[in-house]
């Protein structure tokens, strides 16, 4: 095709001339930078494999009365309060209970108070129950509760199940 | 080149790039497949302790980093923090903190076989100072200072550098916090804790990666169980139970970091220490306490059987009986009934020979010449004591410690032998010289008292060969199997 | 069978009337038959470079997802893109081979220009342009690189720093300007970082079109007689379209080849307290490198600067040779003796190197 220059038509004519050669190198194409394409998308779309757990030392289980808590920064960044409720939980089978300590409402730090058997936020109020459930307070308003931690209990040592970072 | 020209060249271009596409897929998918192994977990309390001794003792924090403690995030502070009271704690970089880690804090966790342990004889090696070992280590070969109250304020290098660094120290805490040189460093596995509590967890689970395979390891009992006195390393490695690990360790040495060593489960042959002495079977559990399968004590001039002492105190504890069939219970993990049994009496067999031949002998003409005053109060200052000492203590030990384990060298040549030549060419003379000597001395009657004793054991059957008195039948006997023997060579 | 043809037309269709751009004038602009000496391979070297700033800029966005430009957490992340992330090593070794044929791609080009003569009147503009491109390929290779933060990459930017110090008048400010300060620390790889995302890809993309927009208001220059290939013309699409296609595609398939192959790797990381024995930087610069032993510095950094500079006012310079002698072929010496004095001090250092 010697010609010096042409239109829109022209394209049109030679394609429909040309589907099946045309349609191998458009496909081929496709194919092959779809495919970078989509290597490049994992790359930027972190891993969703769920990540493994393992267990991180917290305290010794005489160090933690009933009616008392203990704030544990983990490694992952986040902070965790757990507290000895004094009562035998038959689940767990231990009476500890631990939750990250940030408030789902706007991040704010809680913290358990004995007397009254609950976790409070100062913030805004905001009221959990000795199970991380939200019953006052804008947490409540929005049914988020206080992220739970399991809590393992071996001989005087007691662990928190947490993800690898 | 024309334009079909060059589409089919485009399209096999894409074609070798979109191959090569799917070999990165497939690089990318083997690499996933790795898994790596978890990383220690360095806690925000740990924190600052980690990375500053990572510069000053990076050794320190490389050991703790491949210990199983660091995966859990279980670091520094977590063994090392004093409370207030604590005799030994002093402030360091804005904690509480103690250096020595004693096994009552071990047991915070670890309370079960820090219990085994204090209550084992492992625990109680501190606890020499009377014993004829240390007189040697402080006075024969080093030198003590007291002050007015009697309280030691000079030890002897030969006790600290040696003995106790394999029996333990008494660490004791220096007016100024500081710990006394003359007791720290020391990992001996009976130290005297500043905080009351005996023993030392890290003389066998060297801190601070604390593996269990090097614990298992023989060279760790080694340490301590090794040389003329007690040459348990040697005997182990002589026999056939050493052989047969030595032969296995680079197949085995993988898993024996692993929480369980069964023998019989995960491995088919050569025990090491531990497993034995302390492991789990598949019947028994792992015990801290060592003695709980030993029969026999063969420490002292005579043995006797490892509860008689309790049982003269009154006390109640396991009895040898009890702690037999347990070993037999380990043994049976590779060994038929019969060989165990038989095995028993032989053993058995050999430390009767001691006590009956030598042990009861020796012990008794020694006693009877020191009750005599035939020997000066002081110990060690003269040759009958020497020999005696040696009598007992090594060569004594060493026969009695080859039945036990297996290492016929060191039951004959290292044992029995040298016990034979010592008491004929060494003891016998040495106390008849002393005899003589006291009835040089206006002490004869207590020189005859002791020299008939001496005859009468002497006459026994045991020792009458030394009389010249073998029974002219055992006499023919031996002296035809010497011509026959004589045959086999050209001399 | 999918009906290509009327699809295309309705889709231009509904294109038109949305974005009324005179498409007339964009087809023409763009459909510009194309003289036919291009159809050799070797005048689709300006395409080449082109291609591969963009490769360079899509990888390098990706890479800019994970990377941290921090002295204690840049080694880590490099590490973690090779080693952890989904393709990281495939995007980052991409980056890497891409940056090296970049640079030679552009050289390559450079030559072919030079020794076509396509740089003389009235094109000496866009001659320069292509020099600072050129320039800023290299700024490219040498921020890029220390950006990983091996032991190379600190003591090679330690090092050109040093040299811009010794830059007579102005060197002790350039080398402040660099450095962000008067030491080498965390602000030299946030600088470098800057240049590197920011400063260095926006100079570039002016430049680049004015490069581009100069080439085409000027039009192809022509090659020998009018009866020789450029008799014939042919069209830009589809014909050199497919062309420059084709070079991408093989450029994707032996830039991928040698990722898998050659992996992009990391090296000790950086310490500032450790020299390491051998110090060299990229092969791109290993003709100045040598250049440097062989003088004192301030007389190596001069002459570089004369020699650039030469390079840079070359068609002025090659204008006032040819006044005087018409049919002189004084450029094609000039050009050789330069190609292999600049081959002899990189393969020369090249050699000490591996000695």
């Amino acid at each position: 095709m010697n010609q010096k220059s042409f239109n829109a038509n022209d394209i049109v004519d030679w394609v429909a001339r040309r589907k099946f050669l045309f349609g191998g190198f458009l496909a081929s194409l496709a194919a092959a930078y779809g495919v970078f394409a989509s290597y490049a998308l994992k790359f930027v779309f972190p891993a969703r494999k769920p990540p493994r757990r393992t267990r991180i030392f917290i305290g010794f289980s005489d160090q933690i009365r009933p009616g008392a808590s203990k704030a544990v920064n983990l490694p992952s960044g986040d902070q965790l309060l757990i507290s000895n409720t004094g009562r035998i939980n038959p689940v767990t089978g231990n009476t500890f209970v631990a939750f990250s300590n940030s408030c789902p409402h706007l991040g704010c730090k809680v913290h358990w108070e004995a007397r009254r058997e609950e976790f409070l936020c100062p913030c805004h109020g905001g009221v959990f129950t000795a199970d991380g459930i939200a019953v006052a307070g804008p947490p409540a308003q929005s049914g988020s509760n206080l992220k739970p931690y399991e809590i393992l209990v071996e001989g005087n040592s007691i662990y928190a199940v947490v993800e690898e970072v | 080149m024309s334009l079909d020209q060059k589409q089919k060249i485009i399209i096999a271009l894409a074609t070798f790039f979109f191959i090569t596409l799917i070999i990165v897929a497939w690089v990318e998918g083997g690499r996933r497949r790795v898994v790596k192994a978890p990383d220690a977990v360095v806690t925000s309390e740990n924190k600052d302790c980690v990375d500053c001794h990572r510069v000053k003792s990076p050794g320190i924090v490389g050991q703790w980093e491949i210990s199983t403690h660091a995966k859990s995030g279980i670091g520094c502070v977590q063994c090392h923090a004093a409370e207030e009271g604590d005799v030994d704690g002093y402030e360091h970089e804005g904690r509480l903190i103690a250096t020595v880690v004693s096994p009552k804090d071990c047991a915070q966790c670890h309370e079960r076989e820090a219990a085994e342990f204090q209550a084992s004889h492992h625990a109680s090696a501190g606890q020499i100072l009377g014993s004829l070992d240390n007189v040697l280590a402080e006075v024969v070969e080093g030198f003590v200072e007291f002050d007015a109250q009697g309280n030691k304020i000079k030890a002897s290098p030969a006790a600290v550098s040696g003995c106790l660094q394999c029996h333990g120290a008494e660490i004791k805490v220096l007016e100024n916090g500081k710990l006394d040189p003359a007791t720290w460093p020391n990992t001996g596995i009976g130290r005297l804790n500043p905080d009351g509590s005996r023993g030392s967890c890290s003389a066998c689970h060297l801190r601070h990666n604390f593996s269990r395979a090097q614990a298992r390891a023989p060279e760790n009992c080694g340490r301590c169980h090794l040389g003329p006195d007690h040459p348990q390393k040697e005997i182990y490695e002589e026999s056939k139970h050493g052989i047969a690990f030595a032969a296995n360790r680079s197949r085995f040495e993988p898993m024996m970091e692993e929480k369980e060593w069964i023998p019989g489960k995960h491995f088919e042959q050569g025990p090491t220490c531990s497993v034995c002495h302390m492991g789990a079977t598949k019947n028994l559990p792992i015990t801290h306490d060592v003695g709980e399968r030993i029969s026999w004590t063969l420490r002292p001039p005579v043995s006797e059987k490892i509860d008689a002492a309790a049982i003269k105190a009154g006390k109640r504890v396991k009895s040898w009986q009890d702690r037999r069939k347990d070993m037999q219970e380990v043994c049976s993990s590779c060994h038929a009934t019969e060989w165990v049994k038989n095995w028993y009496e032989q053993f058995d067999a050999a430390v009767n020979l001691y006590n009956e031949k030598f042990g009861k002998p020796a012990t008794e003409l020694f006693q009877m010449a020191r009750k005599e005053g035939l020997l000066t109060p002081t110990q060690f200052d003269e040759e009958l004591e020497f020999t005696y000492f040696y009598l007992w203590h090594h060569e004594g030990r060493r026969a009695r410690h080859g039945a036990a384990m297996m290492g016929p060298d060191y039951t004959q040549w290292h044992g029995f032998y040298e016990i034979a030549e010592r008491f004929y060419m060494e003891f016998v003379p040495q106390l008849r010289e002393i005899l003589a000597e006291a009835r040089r001395h206006g002490k004869a009657a207590a020189a005859a008292r002791i020299e008939a004793r001496l005859n009468q054991i002497l006459a026994s059957d045991l020792h009458k060969w030394f009389l010249g008195r073998m029974s002219p039948g055992e006499l023919a006997a031996r002296k035809k199997a010497a011509e026959e023997f004589k045959k086999r060579y050209a001399q | 069978m999918i009906p290509i043809g009327s699809a295309l037309v309705r889709a231009n269709d509904w294109l038109r009337e949305r974005f009324p751009i005179d498409q007339q004038v964009l087809i023409s602009m763009g459909s510009e038959p194309v003289p036919g000496h291009l159809k050799r391979w070797w005048w689709c070297l300006g395409g080449t470079p082109a291609y591969l700033f963009i490769i360079q800029a899509v990888t390098g966005v990706l890479l800019t997802f994970y990377y941290v430009p921090t002295p204690d957490q840049a080694y880590e992340s490099v590490a973690a893109i090779t080693n952890e992330v989904r393709f990281g090593w495939y995007i980052r070794s991409l980056h890497k081979w891409s940056a090296n044929f970049m640079i030679v791609a552009v050289l390559l080009h450079m030559m072919r220009v030079f020794f076509t003569g396509a740089y003389r009147r009235p094109r000496e503009g866009n001659w320069m342009l292509g020099v600072l491109l050129l320039l800023l390929t290299l700024g490219f290779g040498f921020t890029g690189y220390s950006l990983v933060y091996e032991q190379l990459s600190f003591w090679g930017a330690t090092v050109a720093a040093n040299i811009l110090q010794s830059i007579p008048f102005v060197g002790p400010d350039l080398a402040d300007f660099l450095r962000g300060g008067p030491t080498v620390g965390s602000n030299m790889l946030t600088r470098l970082f800057v240049f590197h995302i920011g400063a260095l890809p926006t100079l570039m993309i002016v430049v680049l079109l004015g490069h581009l927009l100069l080439m085409r208001t000027h039009g192809v220059s022509p090659l020998g007689s009018p009866s020789g290939p450029d008799a014939k013309r042919f069209p830009f699409i589809p014909d050199h379209l497919f062309t420059e296609i084709a070079v991408a595609l093989f450029l994707m398939f032996i830039l991928t080849f040698l990722a898998i192959v050659f992996p992009a790797g990391l090296g000790p990381k950086a310490d500032p307290l450790v020299t390491p024995e051998h110090i060299k930087p990229e092969w791109y610069f290993f003709w100045a490198f040598r250049w440097l032993k062989l003088m004192p510095e301030q007389a190596a950094v001069a002459t570089q600067g004369l020699f650039i500079a030469l390079i840079f006012f070359w068609p002025l310079i090659d204008a006032r040779i040819r006044k005087r002698n018409p049919d002189s072929e004084a450029s094609i010496w000039v050009g050789v003796g330069a190609v292999a004095f600049l081959l002899t001090l990189t393969v020369w250092e090249a050699l000490y190197l591996l000695h």
